[in-house]
């Protein structure tokens, strides 16, 4: 078993990484009221991917290009767009469901392209596209950090004051973090670490900064966790097990944490009867 | 001193909202803009702010006048905890500045702080890099009465400390109901 879990420690690696760099971008994006954006930008890269596939089934890459022009070509649409609303992105979102039934249709070959880019492949990813997604990840992480005080002041304008400011360079760190993640991991995954933890657990713990850790923690043990289960356990299916484990350890966390605020809260009340 | 000086402007988009307007800033000035909906108070607010060009007439600007400007604050709960003072850390307000509001304040969750304690903060964000005029879009929206009378006394604190030249509100709240003597009112109709 010990050499099952070592064959797969880049896996775990990658997972780590995405599981603390998915919840963080994720947590601005829905503070920002864009998480019916994220479901159906996440279809766009979906679909960009197949169209990919279809045309040029053998050429190595080509479904992880498409797939960031289409993400990419919905965005700037999106943005372009100013009268978009939640009922416009479900809208978005139940089309491109159906182009990309259609496609499958057409290409009943795309079938497997389509159930990989839903539950992605983490286990069956090569040693060297592994190691490449470990680096890149590594890098939006990195640069989302250094920027994070600009961010984060776009998080604010854009949700208290309804600004539209778009700040690219950040718009194309999510772009590529998304669309790196759906190759990787899958849109099940990729969704579900971008949406879950903020809005389950975003309010644990009671302060920025500190959300944002317990939710890249969660992230990370989850991910780890559920890729962990699913080797131990054949039969355990790795990406469903993993939003399973991240959905218990945020009850978890919001559990303790009330029981914590409650206990916090009693203290105070009693020291100021002292005083 | 004059900071703006906009004389017989006719502002709008394709047909003027208000014609022949007079408006001048000076150094020191609190004005009020108030009048009902639809009477061009944020169409002005935007032909003062550049974002759009006047109709007819002219606005001219100090030389190396800078401005900031804070739009309208939408009723909002953020899905993750952020305490007034990591606002005003994300911001880079300096300390002096965070002074204004107390310590216990400051700790408080966005979501559990008053209207007035909201504006207050966004106000100080506005603050945190030197300008000359800060614009304040609606700033009464969503405070209550006691809220609205601290917040002024706060703005003519700010005012009168210098921290800037002078401030611009746009509000549907008539000058009458805001108990102050300093205000200059520009009524639209």
């Amino acid at each position: 078993m010990i050499e099952l879990f070592s064959l797969f420690k880049l896996s775990f690696v990658l997972c780590c990484l995405a599981g603390i760099l998915l919840p963080i971008q994720g947590a601005h994006l829905v503070s920002r009221k864009e998480s019916l954006q994220i479901l159906a930008l996440a279809q766009a890269g979906l679909v960009g991917s197949l169209i990919g596939k279809a045309l040029w089934y053998d050429l190595p890459g080509i479904s992880l290009v498409f797939s960031l022009l289409f993400f990419i070509l919905i965005k700037v649409f999106f943005i372009m767009n100013k009268r978009t609303n939640e009922a416009f992105y479900i809208v978005t979102y139940l089309v491109l469901l159906a182009l990309g039934q259609s496609m499958i249709a057409i290409f009943p070959s795309l079938d497997s392209h389509m159930a990989l880019g839903l539950f992605g492949d983490i286990v069956s990813l090569s040693e060297v596209s592994t190691a490449s997604l470990i680096a890149i990840f590594m890098n939006i992480l990195v640069l989302q950090m250094y920027f994070s005080t600009k961010i984060e002041r776009i998080t604010i304008e854009r949700s208290i004051l309804g600004s539209q400011k778009i700040y690219i360079f950040e718009e194309l760190l999510y772009a590529l973090t998304f669309i790196f993640s759906l190759y990787g991991l899958g849109l099940l995954f990729t969704v579900g670490l971008y949406i879950i933890p903020c809005v389950v657990g975003g309010k644990v713990i009671k302060s920025f900064s500190g959300s944002f850790l317990f939710l890249g923690i969660m992230g990370a043990f989850s991910a780890s966790g559920g890729l962990a289960l699913s080797i131990y356990f054949s039969k355990l299916s790795t990406v469903p097990s993993q939003i399973i484990i991240l959905l218990l350890l945020l009850l978890l966390g919001k559990i303790v944490g009330s029981r914590y605020e409650k206990v916090r809260s009693n203290l105070k009340r009693k020291e100021i009867k002292c005083n | 001193m004059n900071l703006i000086d906009a004389s017989n402007i006719d502002i709008g988009y394709t047909s003027p909202l208000q014609k022949g307007l007079n408006i001048s800033v000076e150094s020191g000035d609190f004005i009020l803009i108030s009048g009902p909906n639809g009477s061009g108070k944020t169409t002005l607010l935007k032909t003062l702010l550049k974002e759009i060009p006047a109709i007819e007439g002219r606005v001219v600007y100090n030389d190396g006048l800078s401005f900031s400007y804070l739009p309208q604050l939408l009723k909002y709960e953020f899905p993750i905890s952020i305490t007034l003072k990591e606002i005003l850390e994300i911001y880079e307000v300096p300390s002096s500045l965070q002074s204004f509001i107390p310590e216990d304040v400051l700790d408080l969750l966005w979501d559990s702080a008053s209207g007035g304690q909201r504006q207050k903060v966004l106000v100080l964000s506005r603050l945190a890099k030197t300008t000359d005029i800060l614009f304040l879009d609606e700033p009464f929206n969503h405070v209550d009465r006691k809220g609205v009378d601290e917040l002024m006394t706060f703005l003519l604190t700010v005012l009168e400390g210098r921290y800037i030249k002078s401030i611009v509100i746009i509000s549907h709240i008539s000058p009458q109901k805001l108990n102050s003597d300093s205000i200059k009112s520009v009524v639209l109709q």
